[in-house]
C-alpha cells in the first residue's frame, strides 16, 4: 500500500501542503511557508529516538582479601551501626560517623579489595592547622566556637568510593530564535527567525567519584573533591596501618545514578555552550548515553573531625591528599542581627538624606 | 479743630491710598465661581489662598469658572474675563488666571503683564496640564489649590533667577512616602547582600551537581553541528505619538490693550 508522505509543520504541527501558486510548502493552519529541503531535514532530526543512559560495566571481579593474621579487626558502632576497619592497636574510642563513644570490636568478616588507594599525604598536624585556619576570618562565627572545639579528636579515615569512567554520547536539539528590530516611519518592525539547532558528539570522563558509604555524608565527600589520581597506588593492606578504613555498603549500581546525573549535567553543559548567538534557546531533545563504562573501587584519604556546639554536631573533613578543608560552621545569630540591623539602618538613613537633598 | 481735620483729611486719605498695598486696587474677589463648581467653604478657602498669594507676589491670582462661552475662543474669553472684571495689579495689569468653561469643557491659564516673565509658554502649558486631571475628575477645588501652589512655585522660580522653561522643567518634589519606600528598600537590599556575603563564608559543603573536573582533556568531539533555519515572521506595531491638545498664544495684545499669553486645552 502506498504510503502518503506527510510533512509536519515545524511551527504549529499541522499537515503541510504544497502550494502550487507559491511553488513552496505552506501550512494551511498557520500560513507559514517553508522550503522542501527544510522540511526533509526537519523530519530527519525529529526521527531520532531518545535513549536512556546506560552503563556497560566492564566487570571487574572484586576480590575478597583474607586477613589471616588478625591484625585488622572491624569496629561496629552501637549507636549508628557504622562499621570501620582498623588494626587492633587503634584504640578507637569514638565513632567517626556519629561521634558516639561506644564501639565494639568484631572479627573482620568477608573483606574487600579496593582497586586502588590514594595514601595519606598530610598528617594529623596539618589537619589541625588547617582546621584552625578554617575558623579564621569568619566574621559571623560565634566566639565560643573557636574556644570550645575539640581538635584532638581528628581521625584519618579511608573512605570507600566508586569511580566511574566512561564515554558520554550526546545528541541535543534546541529551538532557537534570533530577533531583529528596526523602525521605519511610524512603525516598529520585529523580525523573529526560528532555527532548529542540533549538536552531537562525545566526551570522556575519568574516575568520577561517588562515595560508597551510607554513613558518610555525600555532600561532605563531594566538597572534599577533587583528588589527584596520578598519585593512586595499588592496594596494600599496609597502607591502612594507623588509620581507619571503611567498607562500601552502597553497591556500585546504586551509586551509578549519582554518577549519571553528574556526567549528564557536565556533558549537556559542554554541548549547550557551543550554541551561541541566539536570543532564545529552548531544548527540545537531550539524549545523553554512556558507553564503555568502567567502575573502580577506591579508598580515598579523608581527615574527619566532629565537634559539638550548643547541642548540634558539626562535622569537618579535609582531603588527606590535597589539604582542602570543608565543613559548615554555625551562625552567631545575635551578631548577625546586629550587623544586618546596623547596615539596614545606616543605608536607609543615608539614602533618605540623599533623596531629600536631591529631590526636594 | 474741625477745620484742621477737614484740611488734613484729604491729604491723609491720599497718603493712605499710596501706603495701602496696591493689591487693594484690583478686584478683591479672587474666586469668580460663576458656574457654581465650588461650595461656600471651598470658595472661602480658595479666596484666602489666592489673596494671600496676590499680596506676596504683588500680582493677581484668579480662579474663574463660567457655565458657557457660547462657542467663542477660550483664550479671548479668558482675557476678556480678566480685563473686564478689573483684575490685574499695577500699570500692566499683572496677574495670572485659571479660567474654566464647564459647558464646552475648556481650561485656560493666562498670564498678563509682567507675570509673563515667570509664566513662560512652557510654564503656562505645564500648569494647565497639571490642573487638567483634577478637572477631568470633577475635583474643582483641588484644581484651584493645585493652580495656586504651582503658580507660587512658578513665581518663586523666576524670583530665584531661573524661571521654568523647556530647559528648566518643573519637577515634582519626591513625596515623603516615596522617599521612605526607596530608602527602606535600599537599606533592605544592601543589608541582605552584606548578610549573605558573611553567611556564605560559613558554608563550604554542598552537593556536587556536575563532573566538570573529570572530563578527560581533549576528549570533546563535536561530530554534528547543524543550525537549520526554519521560518521567520515579522510583526509591527505603530509607535504612539504624543497626543495632547494644545493651544496657546505667544504674547499678544488683548482686546483691552493689555499684554497677555496663555495656554488652552480640554478636560
Amino acid at each position: 500500500m502506498a504510503r502518503v508522505l506527510e510533512y509536519k509543520c515545524p511551527c504549529c504541527g499541522g499537515a503541510i501542503q504544497f502550494d502550487s501558486s507559491l511553488q513552496k510548502m505552506r501550512c494551511p493552519y498557520c500560513d507559514t511557508e517553508f522550503e522542501l529541503e527544510t522540511l526533509q531535514q526537519f523530519e530527519q532530526e525529529e526521527l531520532k529516538k531518545e535513549d536512556l543512559p546506560n552503563w556497560e560495566e566492564v566487570s571487574e571481579e572484586h576480590e575478597t582479601i583474607e586477613d589471616t593474621d588478625g591484625t585488622f579487626v572491624s569496629y561496629v558502632c552501637e549507636a549508628c551501626g557504622g562499621e570501620i576497619i582498623a588494626d587492633r592497636s587503634m584504640a578507637s574510642s569514638r565513632c567517626p560517623y556519629c561521634d558516639n563513644p561506644v564501639i565494639v570490636m568484631k572479627q573482620l568478616s568477608g573483606g574487600f579489595k579496593p582497586d586502588l588507594i590514594i595514601p595519606f599525604k598530610l598528617d594529623k598536624k596539618n589537619a589541625t592547622e588547617k582546621f584552625k585556619e578554617h575558623l579564621k576570618g569568619k566574621t559571623l562565627l560565634p566566639r565560643a566556637f573557636r574556644t570550645d572545639s575539640k581538635i584532638e579528636e581528628i581521625k584519618g579515615v579511608y573512605v570507600p568510593f566508586w569511580l566511574y569512567s566512561c564515554k558520554a554520547d550526546a545528541d541535543i536539539q534546541c529551538r532557537t530564535t534570533r530577533v531583529r528590530v528596526w523602525r521605519t516611519g511610524k512603525y516598529e518592525y520585529t523580525e523573529t527567525s526560528h532555527f532548529l539547532v542540533s549538536r552531537a558528539g562525545d566526551l570522556s570522563f575519568d574516575q568520577v567519584p561517588v562515595d560508597g558509604s551510607q554513613k558518610m555524608a555525600d555532600d561532605l565527600m563531594d566538597s572534599v573533591e577533587p583528588y589527584d589520581y596520578s598519585e593512586a597506588q595499588e592496594f596494600q593492606m599496609a597502607y591502612l596501618a594507623g588509620y581507619l578504613a571503611d567498607k562500601y555498603d552502597v553497591s556500585s549500581e546504586e551509586c551509578a545514578s549519582r554518577a549519571n546525573t553528574r556526567i549528564s549535567a557536565s556533558t549537556e553543559r559542554q554541548f549547550m555552550d557551543t550554541i551561541t548567538g541566539y536570543a532564545t534557546c529552548i531544548p527540545e531533545k537531550k539524549n545523553i548515553s554512556m558507553e564503555t563504562g568502567k567502575i573502580q573501587y577506591a579508598l580515598l584519604p579523608v581527615w574527619l573531625l566532629h565537634t559539638a556546639y550548643k547541642g548540634k554536631l558539626f562535622t569537618f573533613a579535609m582531603n588527606g591528599q590535597t589539604g582542602k578543608f570543608v565543613g559548615n560552621l554555625p551562625l552567631d545569630k545575635p551578631k548577625a542581627a546586629i550587623l544586618s540591623g546596623s547596615v539596614f539602618a545606616g543605608v536607609s538613613i543615608l539614602t533618605f538624606l540623599i533623596l531629600t537633598m536631591l529631590f526636594c | 479743630m474741625n477745620r484742621w481735620k477737614r484740611v488734613l483729611l484729604l491729604p491723609c486719605m491720599l497718603i493712605l491710598c499710596f501706603l495701602l498695598p496696591t493689591a487693594a486696587f484690583a478686584n478683591p474677589e479672587k474666586v469668580a465661581d460663576w458656574a457654581g463648581l465650588l461650595t461656600e467653604e471651598e470658595q472661602q478657602n480658595l479666596q484666602q489662598k489666592l489673596s494671600g498669594l496676590a499680596e506676596k507676589w504683588n500680582m493677581d491670582f484668579v480662579f474663574a469658572s463660567v457655565p458657557t462661552i457660547n462657542g467663542a475662543d477660550v483664550q479671548t474669553a479668558a482675557e476678556d474675563f480678566y480685563d473686564h472684571n478689573g483684575y490685574g495689579i499695577g500699570s500692566d495689569w499683572a496677574g495670572v488666571i485659571l479660567f474654566i468653561n464647564i459647558g464646552e469643557r475648556d481650561v485656560n491659564v493666562t498670564a498678563e503683564g509682567h507675570a509673563q516673565n515667570a509664566f513662560t509658554s512652557y510654564a503656562l502649558e505645564m500648569v494647565r496640564e497639571e490642573v487638567t486631571p483634577y478637572l477631568s475628575d470633577g475635583e474643582y477645588y483641588d484644581a484651584g489649590v493645585r493652580f495656586a501652589d504651582l503658580a507660587d512655585h512658578v513665581f518663586q522660580a523666576e524670583a530665584d533667577g531661573d524661571p521654568y522653561d523647556y530647559d528648566h522643567t518643573y519637577k515634582e518634589p519626591m513625596s515623603l512616602g516615596m522617599r521612605l519606600l526607596i530608602s527602606l528598600g535600599a537599606g533592605l537590599v544592601v543589608a541582605a547582600i552584606v548578610f549573605l556575603i558573611f553567611w556564605s563564608q560559613l558554608t563550604s559543603v554542598k552537593t556536587a551537581t556536575e563532573a566538570g573536573n573529570y572530563i578527560k582533556p581533549g576528549s570533546f568531539h563535536l561530530t554534528r553541528s547543524n543550525d537549520l533555519f526554519l521560518y521567520k515572521n515579522v510583526t509591527r506595531h505603530k509607535i504612539e505619538s504624543d497626543s495632547s491638545s494644545r493651544g496657546g498664544g505667544g504674547s499678544h495684545t488683548t482686546s483691552s490693550g493689555h499684554s497677555a499669553s496663555g495656554s488652552s486645552g480640554k478636560f
